[in-house]
């Protein structure tokens, strides 16, 4: 069952008034990870587990999101994964666990002795975003009709919220 | 993978009660373990048991291989759930103290942790506060190398700061090797910490599974788990 939790509100659309109620289904689908930036602008990751999702899901998942919008550029090298765990803040199981799902997937690819790097392959990206959009399309339209609404309404929700 | 921990059909009885009824259970080597249950399960007792401060009634316990006894505690980092430093000690002398006594304690790491956990080593073990007291037996506990690591209630009556930092230690301390047993009842803040958790009611344990099979499979948080699992003990 999906259903909004407090934290959630916290992310993205909640200062823009218009767009509290889609803003509110849209934020579902993030998962709970804040951007804020520091007086150097450095990047500082806090990431917030929905403690109901295997948390080696949550992180393959923000790895995937950073791969997609191109944070982690193809071809980089990855953290090691101690030092992944100390930035998630979770144990080192759990990040390994991420990291082995993650090659398995062929998204990242580990040569011994050197390190983890990601994929190259920019088929690989494209099916990633594609595979992300589908997930974040089909649950929006899932809770959707769940609240009752007919496609056609869908649709013209979207569009006026993608015109404003 | 080798089993650190194995327990078999464990009793033990203290002053005519009977607080471990038949423990069973397995802990992997590795792996960050939570001992969840309610007050007067049994937790403390396990812990002693596995420590050799209890001897068992009945049962078996083998600690990295050995049986338990007085050479298998040399594996184990203990924390108690009672600050068990003497009173007149400085946090210094606590550090020299483990120093002489554990041939596995890092002095650097110690010194590492003293600085994370904003520790100042010329305070007097008498005039901690309790958060400052269980931030330094955390340090000492985390400054030895250890295959097993016991952390009876680490974080209880610790406002969220302190716990905040053991916690984090706790993390930077699973290095993939060794295996760390928390107990504790306060389910929602070792959450994110776990692996696996072990139930235990009135001297069992009633349920153990891995952390990312109760979310995945039950799609449950270790809490929601926890509460559904004592309702129906």
């Amino acid at each position: 069952m999906n259903y909004l939790r407090p934290n959630e509100n916290q992310l993205g659309f909640s200062d823009d008034k218009k767009m509290i109620v889609h803003g509110k289904l849209l934020t579902i689908f993030c998962i709970s990870v804040l951007y804020t930036y520091n007086t150097n602008t450095e990047v500082i990751k806090l990431m917030k587990f929905d403690t109901t999702i295997p948390i080696y899901l949550q992180i393959m998942n923000c790895i995937k999101k950073d791969i997609v919008t191109g944070t982690l550029p193809p071809g980089e090298r990855m953290d090691s994964v101690r030092t992944l765990a100390e930035k998630f803040e979770v144990n080192l199981n759990t990040m390994q666990r991420a990291a082995s799902e993650l090659e398995r997937e062929e998204v990242i690819t580990t040569q011994r002795g050197i390190g983890s790097f990601i994929t190259g392959d920019e088929k690989t990206i494209a099916a990633l975003k594609e595979e992300m959009s589908t997930k974040l399309v089909e649950r929006f339209i899932g809770e959707m009709k769940g609240i009752g609404y007919r496609k056609d309404e869908i649709l013209e929700i979207i569009r006026k919220a993608l015109e404003k | 993978m080798s089993a650190t921990v194995s327990v078999r059909n464990l009793t033990k009885c203290i002053g005519g009660k009977q607080v471990l009824k038949g423990v069973d259970f397995q802990l992997q080597a590795g792996r960050v373990v939570g001992l969840l249950g309610p007050n007067g399960s049994g937790k403390t007792t396990l812990i002693k048991t596995l420590m050799s401060i209890y001897h068992p009634d009945n049962g078996e316990i083998q600690i990295c291989g050995e049986p338990a006894g007085f050479g298998t505690r040399r594996h184990i980092s203990y924390m108690p759930d009672v600050n068990h430093l003497f009173q007149w000690m400085r946090v210094h002398d606590g550090i020299n103290y483990y120093r002489e006594m554990f041939g596995d304690f890092n002095i650097h790491r110690c010194r590492e942790l003293c600085t994370s956990l904003g520790i100042n080593e010329n305070e007097k073990i008498k005039g901690l506060s309790k958060g400052m007291k269980e931030r330094v037996l955390i340090m000492l506990t985390f400054s030895r190398n250890s295959r097993l690591y016991l952390l009876d209630e680490p974080i209880s009556g610790i406002d969220p700061v302190a716990k905040n930092r053991i916690i984090k230690t706790i993390f930077a301390g699973s290095n993939g090797e060794c295996t760390i047993l928390i107990s504790t009842h306060q389910v929602k803040d070792v959450e994110t910490l776990l692996d696996e958790v072990l139930f235990i009611n009135d001297g069992r344990i009633i349920f153990s599974e891995s952390a990312d099979t109760i979310r995945g499979v039950r799609g449950e948080s270790i809490e929601e788990c926890y509460l559904e699992v004592f309702k129906n003990a």
